[in-house]
């Protein structure tokens, strides 16, 4: 059993008030107090409101930027683990910024992609697989341009594409290859580079929340194994522009989580 | 690389000009001959150098310089302000960007210890 909670004053729920915050988390968490959570999340939709505005001048509708950014709060809720040392506005941050840029990219390359170019990407990826698969070697921009009938420039535009554009199928490929109970936490220790940028296995653990195994895999074999995009798609019988593309991902969630106040690229 | 080509490329540290860069070094790497691999390393680490550099630019503009030749592509980008003088820590910012460009690059280096610094990148087709 645990003490009633007080209730909230409104005009504590201005504040970020850091006892309130763990007897909530305690409460939500320890006892499934669904009224604990909701007030969690009204205690800090002036965080989620703060950081929707700082994307308002982007052409989106800022009450449309402030529910995403509560989507991003309500998952920080969600995950929080109230046994680590960190403050919740720590954690919740780059948690909310991600939900917010990942609805800038979805709607962006939703839009943005000519459908000549969504058709181009899938051939070329096709191209690469028969040709890896023929020359046993990766092929070069020309072989894959006289491959095609198509010029050079179209080719790189097209692998600039590929990667960009949020190919929802490709966001269920799964291949029946191990990596579904792959977790990189098992395999870095504490002196791999990694962990000198993550800082410790706790905020390691809050990253890879947001990666598949999959993901995680292809992220191990390139960046600690050393291995090649085509020995990584091979051994994963996936093509080479999937792992550029799973790749480009992962280092834009390191990203997020790491450096949330950095550069996004686009 | 005496005899190499050079192109000079400035952009505003934003994050949608990242794309340029990118697809900069992309056909210049397929320009010095290297395969698909290789290519997507070399826009990784424009990638990489872009957001880093950016993130330090306060603003202002970035000047990519490019030194091609068959077989070889090198990349130098001037950072506004040094990330990390000798006597600190490097940021986590720093930490990142080194782990992927010395994975993706054969060389790279961050010269000058004080004010402004130049980041330099070298990456080699494995058939030259």
């Amino acid at each position: 059993m645990t003490s009633p909670r007080r209730p909230i004053r409104s005009s504590r729920r201005l504040v970020w008030d850091k006892v309130l915050t763990r007897e909530l988390f305690v409460a939500y968490r320890l006892d499934g107090d669904q009224q604990a959570r909701d007030e969690l999340v009204e205690m800090y939709l002036n965080l989620a409101k703060y950081l929707a505005s700082r994307f308002r001048n982007r052409g989106e509708p800022i009450d449309d930027l402030i529910q995403v950014a509560t989507i991003g709060l309500i998952k920080a809720i969600d995950r929080f683990d109230i046994e680590r040392e960190v403050e919740f506005t720590t954690y919740a941050t780059p948690t909310i910024v991600g939900e917010l840029k990942r609805y800038f990219r979805d709607k962006g390359w939703a839009v943005k992609v000519p459908r000549r170019l969504q058709e181009l990407s899938f051939k070329v990826n096709q191209a690469v697989d028969a040709l890896t698969q023929r020359l046993q070697r990766s092929p070069t921009v020309p072989e894959i341009g006289e491959y095609l009938g198509v010029t050079p420039d179209e080719v790189l535009e097209a692998l600039e594409t590929f990667e960009a554009y949020n190919f929802v199928s490709l966001e269920t490929d799964r291949t029946n290859d191990g990596s579904e109970s792959f977790s990189i936490l098992e395999y870095v220790g504490k002196d791999d580079a990694l962990m000198a940028v993550v800082d410790d296995r706790e905020m390691l653990s809050a990253v890879l929340k947001d990666l598949t195994p999959q993901e995680q895999q292809v992220l191990y074999l390139r960046f600690f194994q050393g291995l090649t995009q085509t020995e990584i798609a091979r051994q994963h019988g996936i093509s080479q522009m999937q792992v550029s593309r799973l790749l480009r991902k992962t280092l834009r969630v390191l990203r997020e989580h790491l450096v949330p106040e950095g550069v996004e690229s686009r | 690389m005496t005899d190499a080509n050079r192109v000079v490329l400035v952009v505003p540290s934003r994050g949608e000009f990242a794309r340029t860069v990118r697809m900069t070094a992309a056909e210049l790497a397929s320009r010095a001959e290297m395969d698909l691999d290789e290519i997507d390393d070399t826009r990784m680490a424009a990638e990489e150098a872009f957001i880093f550099a950016a993130g330090r630019a306060g603003g202002g503009d970035l000047t990519f310089t490019f030194l091609v030749e068959p077989g070889t592509i090198e990349m130098r980008v001037d950072v506004a302000a040094h990330p990390s003088p000798d006597s600190d820590e490097p940021d986590r910012d720093e930490k990142l960007t080194r782990l992927v460009l010395e994975t993706v690059c054969d060389e790279f280096e961050l010269i000058g210890t004080d004010g402004t610094c130049t980041l330099r990148l070298l990456k080699r087709s494995l058939k030259s």
